[in-house]
């Protein structure tokens, strides 16, 4: 299985929002824990590898789905109903950074299996957070024009 | 454009994003339906058909794996197309759907023009 960082995977996540959502972004200066005190909400998938079990957390911050989804569906940020539409949006983006992840980690070849997305509480996602500050995982921060997403890998 | 289209996957936004594309290349809006996993598409496919199915994989209740496979299982289903638009990405399961007869594959993230090309790229298949 490959090694994958955080500064690699920020990398990763810029590339995929812009492709599928023309949102360009930069690596963000703020913290783990400043973007989830402004978060709309979290969501976390489940990814099973032979030897070893990772969660990836998603957290954005209103401003940055907006951004996300609008771009996906062909609206102006501030057209997109964030009570409609935000965490079908963290769901989403789960799943499709999970997949990245998977591909990363594994390639086309590795037996992988990443799990359904879900909704995650504040205290499950700072959770997390205190685990990969334990030095098991990684997070990072990307900026937006309006707002900021945060990815996080917690090992197990 | 006639063809009748059948959108999978359990995401809105998702959703949402390839009804933009279908209906950007071409596709009448009453001719596009949506399902949220396999189940349902399997239960839309036996009310009404259609030529095109865009497949989602990683789905709850009915994975698009499983519809693929009960799909391969009824003759009245043989000339619907799939085209799996999906973040899976491991060479064995997709093997595995070829042998089933998906060919059409779009890995997520996609670009929306990607997902039209993709369409319009069936459409012209089925001239």
């Amino acid at each position: 299985m490959n090694a994958v960082t955080g500064s690699d995977f920020s990398k990763t996540v810029r590339s995929a929002l812009e492709r599928m959502a023309f949102v360009n972004t930069e690596p963000g200066e703020d913290t783990a824990g400043e973007v989830l005190a402004q978060a709309f909400g979290h969501a976390v998938v489940d990814i099973a590898a032979p030897s070893s079990r990772m969660t990836l957390v998603v957290s954005a911050t209103p401003g940055m789905i907006r951004e996300i989804a609008g771009g996906m569906m062909g609206l102006e940020p501030e057209e997109v109903d964030i009570d409609e539409h935000g965490r079908a949006t963290l769901a989403e983006l789960a799943n499709i950074l999970g997949g990245e992840l998977v591909m990363k980690l594994g390639g086309e070849t590795i037996e992988m299996r990443m799990g359904l997305p879900g909704e995650a509480t504040d205290e499950t996602t700072g959770a997390h957070l205190d685990h990969i500050g334990a030095g098991h995982g990684w997070a990072c921060v990307i900026a937006g024009d309006t707002g900021r997403l945060l990815v996080a890998m917690a090992e197990w | 454009m006639n063809y009748r289209i059948l959108i999978v996957d359990d995401s809105p936004l998702l959703r949402a994003t390839a009804r933009r594309a279908v209906l950007q290349a071409g596709a009448a809006p009453d001719n596009v339906r949506e399902a949220k996993n396999g189940r349902e598409a399997l239960d839309a496919l036996a009310k009404a058909p259609a030529d095109i199915v865009l497949l989602d994989i990683n789905m709850p209740v009915m994975d698009g794996f499983e519809f693929v496979e009960q799909k391969a299982k009824n003759p009245a289903l043989a000339g619907v197309k799939v085209a799996l638009v999906t973040t899976e990405g491991n060479k064995k399961r997709l093997d595995r759907m070829t042998q089933l007869g998906v060919v059409h594959y779009l890995r997520k993230p996609f670009e929306p023009e990607e997902l039209r090309a993709l369409v319009s790229e069936l459409f012209q298949e089925g001239k």
